[in-house]
């Protein structure tokens, strides 16, 4: 069976997929409606994406479920729809991941409540556990092989979202990321060398940075990191370069040779799985995924 | 901590800098005494509010901008900021301090994100605006309805997502259907905004930071009522 | 040099022709007459087993009258002339290295360079046929003819302005002339009798700043360098804005062209005077500049270099009579422009392409020719490639707050100890390094007046080593607490570089957060700019690297580097060249060849547009960081502060704090 371990005691490092909602758009996604429901009312065009990142050299692919707690539903209106939604996005990458020989990882995407929790904000500790919980269990239910929880900025909201996954299931793995875009620090304030001490109690699988202001800033993430633990495995998933508005719309300009030029930097910091986030499309995963076979080989 | 300092003891100028850096610790309960305190020396509430705890606010938001405090600490500020404003805002109605415009504020519809929507409410209640805010995941029905009843001299919008800020388009654009664009000013603001976008939407101006809001606001204002040219 | 230049000729040959039959380069203006005295050589006496042969001065034919008469004068201290001595046997013959045609200098001012000697203008003496009657020919006809005959040259023309002394100069020489020519095509001036000397000089047009240097094109020896501000600064520090003058006012670009051309004139009247010489001794310039002071220069212009798609009427290297374009050098004098690479990357590139010669080397080569308008050039012997990076006037002090040009009492140097964090300085026209304590000690015309653009790159280098900003340039609320030179509050941050008794002012002056931001934008456009090319050429290692300009000369490598204003090299490659530009324009004077050479570069040399380029944005905020986001620097291993671990501590408590300390 692939898992990431397996991947990484064969070559060494593990390539991970792009993102998911910037690419919808140009299939017609519009701006500022949930990528998540595509699941259930395209799930061919959500199927089509990832198979375009596994030909472009994907190992480990996330499901379309960064927004499908029912927090972030709940804007739509879905907040009912969670268990629906969150399994049929499993299944669509499953099924893909099958067709393809299991060569790759299923990964349940997990993203942030979208709240503050308190005593900062309104939501309670347990009432975010509790959303994770029901996102994890129709994750599991659908086969992930892997839970990743991403893009967050507070340590406790990460603590909530693994117990949440824990308590669905004991023992399956766990990968977590920061976004760590305010002065070197999440959001919250929260340092990379902070999050790696403080995370790794959790027993997490891997842990990272992604998304934020763009490549260099994660490079920067996972010198530090490294720094404090050069065993635990690091993930970098770097946006495809700074966001530009270009006539009111959020435009990527990183191209793919910046981000192969990002995914050889980041490996010699000492990342081992690497891949990208906003603005990436399976060009970049496929420029990062040759520099890295081409630089591993000398 | 209370116990500490005989505040009756303390000068009115080393109170107003004790209300402000009790702010920047996020000291709710200490800013509360210290505000009561000045209030029984006679000082008038407009200047307990711009003296102590806009004046607090202001540094907080410049440690913010340069990341020394981040969104906990920010937090924390405002709570403290809030209990303040408890005390003084029924006292700056009662003592006819300058009112100088009414604001509607809230975060477009998708979004989320109200951390610097409610700092830029808070300042702009400071500078004497009456704010009524309306909260996240705002639609144009719901900014043009409360335009319509609380009749404000301005429309603020916050966005903090590229994906949710074009719906700012489409809220200027239903103030210009019926007929409300020209009699309000429509300031924006957010983390991935800038000039050029709110120049492109038909906004005012755009807005980087609570400070900036508060006197541009009072600028437009001031040309709108035909003060300035 | 030995050229061991060695042959068998007949006996009673001429000793100046067999030399440059073997091959043996001497000097001859006279074209053997006995009269220029410049072939003199050293005849060797003894036996040498080496070569095989016993050398005496008796082996030659006994100095000829006309060589006696020469001796008499000017005193040949046992040399012969070759022209006048015959081989009568095995001679040992040593060439001094005056005689030597084409010679190697090291030519003396700011660079040292190796030149070699081929101008464009050259002497040669001629005696001519006067006329007779029965003879028609024209006394031009019988001067050509002259030159025909005794110099082999060919198809020559005259510029109409000598015809009319023409015949006066004939007659005062007795029929005997030096003819001045021009790349040996056109003759430019005809002196009765034998004269020597020609002169010439090389022009820098700076936006800035214009040097001239005034050079004897026979030695290649610099008599003089003039140098001034161009007077077209008044109407704009930058081209642009010089543009908009010209577009605006309508006597603008008249203007604009009679001041440079007058500039011009007072250079070389003032070098020429430095050097007994007048103007109209000068028969030949080169001048280089970018391009708008190129067409300004030649009187075009130049607005359509100020819109896209910035069009240049000419980019070819051109010849010109000075007279055309209102230069008072001699009447029939010369001017030569390098040409130009592109919109923006003029012929004072090439000019500094020629001096540096890049394209020749195996190493790649990192040029950098700080300004206004930074100019990089980046290549090996495979290719070259050049852009231009919108800097900004930051280095040259501007946006600043106590930012200045190079004057006396600019501040040039800065040294900061990282554990007290007390400054020194040197301010230019003092020899001292100044330190706070030295008050007493300085006289009080050097105090200093503000910082110029090496001290500049210098300080910020010198604030991020010692810890006091941080690799993003941020001030450091944590060096505020190590010394109250640094001051730290809402909205604004300093370091107090000199205190006021030691400023010009009265005030003190201090670098400001902003004068760091406005450095690291200057600099990230040029490294970001670098980057580009680099990326183009797939290069990733660069092995030398030259820091030129006229600002260039005080720029220190080190600091350079820490700032991030270059990319990573070994640090006793990276070289300060002063004005390269100058220099080129100085080869292309004195070697007539290098100007071929220039015309070339400039048609291989490649241009890239670097803000096209779609990830300029990305590198250039990475490339904001001191000394980069993300790119290492080996060669700095062990200087750079760490990371940052810094904990940008959060403001105390004031009253609580000092309550707290009293219970």
């Amino acid at each position: 069976m692939t898992t990431i371990q397996s991947i990484l005691e064969k070559s060494g490092y593990v390539i991970t997929d792009g993102a998911m909602g910037t690419v919808l758009f140009s299939s017609g996604l519009d701006q500022g409606d949930p990528p998540e429901l595509w699941n259930v009312d395209y799930p061919d065009r959500v199927a089509a994406v990832h198979q375009a990142y596994y030909d472009a050299g994907a190992q480990v692919m996330l499901t379309n479920t960064f927004g499908g707690n029912r927090y972030r539903l709940m804007l739509h209106n879905a907040q009912d729809r969670v268990a629906e939604v969150n399994q049929a996005a499993a299944a669509i990458l499953r099924e893909v991941v099958s067709k393809n020989d299991n060569q790759a990882v299923v990964a349940g995407d997990i993203g942030p409540s979208g709240q503050v929790l308190t005593p900062y904000g309104e939501l309670s500790f347990q009432e975010a556990k509790e959303g994770f919980a029901q996102q994890a269990e129709a994750l599991i239910s659908a086969g992930v092989d892997v839970i990743w929880i991403e893009t967050m900025s507070d340590l406790e909201e990460v603590r909530a979202a693994v117990e949440g996954a824990r308590q669905v299931s004991a023992d399956i793995p766990v990968v977590t990321t920061m976004t760590f875009d305010t002065h070197g620090h999440t959001m919250m304030g929260v340092s990379p060398e902070q999050a790696l001490e403080t995370l790794t109690p959790l027993r997490p699988l891997a842990l990272g940075g992604n998304c934020g202001n763009g490549p260099e800033e994660i490079i920067e993430v996972i010198q530090k990191m490294h720094a404090v633990d050069p065993d635990m495995t690091l993930v970098a998933k770097a946006n495809a370069g700074i966001p530009e508005l270009v006539k009111g719309r959020p435009v990527y300009r990183a191209s793919p040779a910046t981000m192969a030029d990002y995914a050889v930097k980041s490996y010699q910091a000492g990342a081992r799985i690497i891949g990208a986030c906003c603005g990436s499309t399976p060009d970049h995963v496929k420029a990062i995924s040759q520099a890295l076979a081409a630089h591993t080989q000398r | 901590m209370n116990d500490e300092i005989d505040i009756s003891q303390l000068e009115t100028a080393e109170i107003l800098e004790l209300i402000q850096d009790d702010l920047y610790d996020g000291l709710a309960d200490e800013v509360v005494v210290s505000v009561k305190e000045l209030l029984n020396r006679d000082m008038t509430p407009y200047d307990v509010l711009t003296q102590g705890l806009v004046a607090g606010m202001a540094v907080v938001g410049n440690d913010f901008r340069d990341g020394i405090l981040f969104v906990p600490e920010v937090l924390m500020a405002a709570k403290a900021m809030k209990a303040g404003m408890e005390i003084l805002r029924p006292l700056l109605v009662e003592t006819g301090a300058p009112q100088v415009g009414s604001m509607v504020i809230g975060t477009v519809k998708g979004d989320i994100h109200d951390i610097g929507k409610n700092l830029v409410a808070m300042m702009m209640e400071g500078a004497g605006f009456n704010v009524i805010n309306l909260g996240i995941n705002t639609d144009a029905d719901a900014f043009i309805d409360a335009i319509r009843e609380h009749n404000v001299d301005i429309l603020g919008m916050s966005a903090l997502l590229t994906t949710t800020m074009p719906y700012m388009q489409v809220v200027i654009d239903a103030l210009k259907d019926q007929g409300l664009r020209e009699q309000i000013i429509v300031l924006v603001g957010g983390a991935p905004l800038n000039e050029a976008f709110a120049e492109e939407i038909g906004a005012d101006a755009y807005c980087r930071d609570a400070a900036v809001a508060v006197e541009t606001a009072k600028k437009l204002i001031a040309i709108k009522r035909g003060q300035l040219t | 040099m030995p050229s061991g230049r060695k042959g068998s000729v007949p006996r009673g040959s001429n000793l100046l022709q067999a030399a440059q039959e073997l091959g043996v380069e001497l000097e001859s203006i006279c074209g053997g007459r006995q009269t220029c005295g410049k072939c003199q050589v050293i005849i060797e006496s003894g036996h040498f087993p080496k070569h095989g042969l016993t050398s005496h001065p008796d082996h030659l034919s006994p100095p000829s009258p006309l060589e006696s008469e020469y001796d008499q004068e000017h005193n040949l201290n046992g040399r012969r002339l070759a022209c006048a001595a015959e081989i009568l046997a095995d001679v040992l013959i040593t060439v001094p290295e005056e005689s030597q045609a084409h010679k190697q200098i090291i030519a003396k001012e700011a660079t040292q360079r190796f030149i070699e000697i081929d101008p464009a203008i050259r002497q040669v003496y001629v005696e001519v046929e006067p006329p007779e009657l029965g003879d028609p020919r024209g006394e031009w006809e019988r001067i050509a003819l002259a030159l025909e005959k005794q110099w082999s040259l060919q198809e020559l023309t005259i510029d109409s302005k000598l015809l009319p002394d023409l015949q006066s100069s004939l007659r005062a020489g007795d029929y005997k002339v030096t003819v001045t020519l021009w790349q040996d095509k056109e003759v430019v001036r005809i002196q009765p009798g034998y004269s020597e000397g020609s002169y010439g000089v090389a022009i820098d047009i700076g936006s800035t700043t214009v040097v001239a240097h005034l050079c004897d094109l026979r030695t290649g020896d610099v008599l003089a360098t003039q140098a001034t501000m161009n007077p077209q600064v008044r109407f704009g520090e930058d081209l642009m804005s010089r543009i908009s003058y010209i577009n605006s006012e309508p006597q603008g670009f008249v203007r604009m062209n009679r001041m440079i051309i007058k500039s011009i004139n007072e250079l070389i009247e003032k070098a020429t005077a430095k050097a007994d010489l007048t103007p109209q001794d000068i028969t030949d310039v080169v001048a280089v500049g970018n391009t708008v002071m190129h067409h300004i220069f030649l009187g075009i212009n130049p607005t359509q270099l100020g819109v896209a798609p910035f069009a240049l009427a000419i980019d070819s290297p051109i010849d010109l009579k000075a007279r055309d374009l209102g230069l008072s050098i001699h009447l029939s004098g010369r001017v030569h422009l390098l040409p130009i690479i592109a919109g923006h990357v003029g012929a004072d590139n090439v000019g500094v392409m020629l001096a540096e010669s890049p394209q020749e080397q195996d190493e790649v080569t990192l040029i950098v020719d700080v300004g206004t308008n930074a100019e990089i050039i980046l290549g090996d012997k495979n290719k070259v490639y050049v852009a231009s990076s919108p800097t900004g006037p930051a280095f040259e002090g501007a946006q600043i707050t106590h930012g200045q040009r190079a004057a006396p009492g600019a501040i040039e140097r800065i040294r900061i100890d990282p554990k007290t964090l007390e400054p020194r300085f040197k301010v230019i026209g003092y020899p001292q390094w100044i330190a706070s304590g030295s008050n007493g000690l300085i006289p009080s015309e050097v105090k200093a007046t503000g910082i110029c653009g090496s001290g500049i790159i210098e300080a910020i280098a010198e604030l991020f080593l010692a810890g006091i900003i941080d690799s993003k340039g941020h001030f450091l609320s944590t060096s505020a607490d190590r010394s109250s030179r640094v001051h730290y509050d809402v909205g604004e941050a300093y370091y107090v570089l000199v205190d006021e008794q030691l400023s010009s002012t009265g005030s003190p002056i201090v670098i400001t957060q902003e004068d760091v931001r406005a450095i690291q934008l200057a600099k990230a456009a040029l490294y970001a700019g670098t980057k580009l090319l680099m990326d183009h050429r797939s290069i990733t290692k660069i092995d030398r690297v030259i820091l030129a300009g006229a600002f260039g000369t005080f720029i220190s490598p080190y600091h350079a580097m820490v700032l991030g204003l270059i990319p990573d090299c070994d640090l006793d490659k990276v070289n300060a060249v002063g004005n390269a530009a100058g220099d080129g324009a100085r080869l292309a004077l004195l070697n007539k060849q290098l100007r071929l050479k220039a015309a070339r570069i400039a048609r291989t040399v490649e241009y890239v547009e670097t803000p096209l380029a779609t990830n300029f944005q990305d590198e250039f905020v990475a490339a904001l960081n001191l000394p980069h986001a993300s790119d290492p620097f080996p060669h700095l291993d062990g200087v750079l502060p760490l990371p940052t671990v810094e904990v940008q501590k959060k403001r105390k408590n004031r009253i609580r704090s000092k309550y707290r300390s009293r219970s």
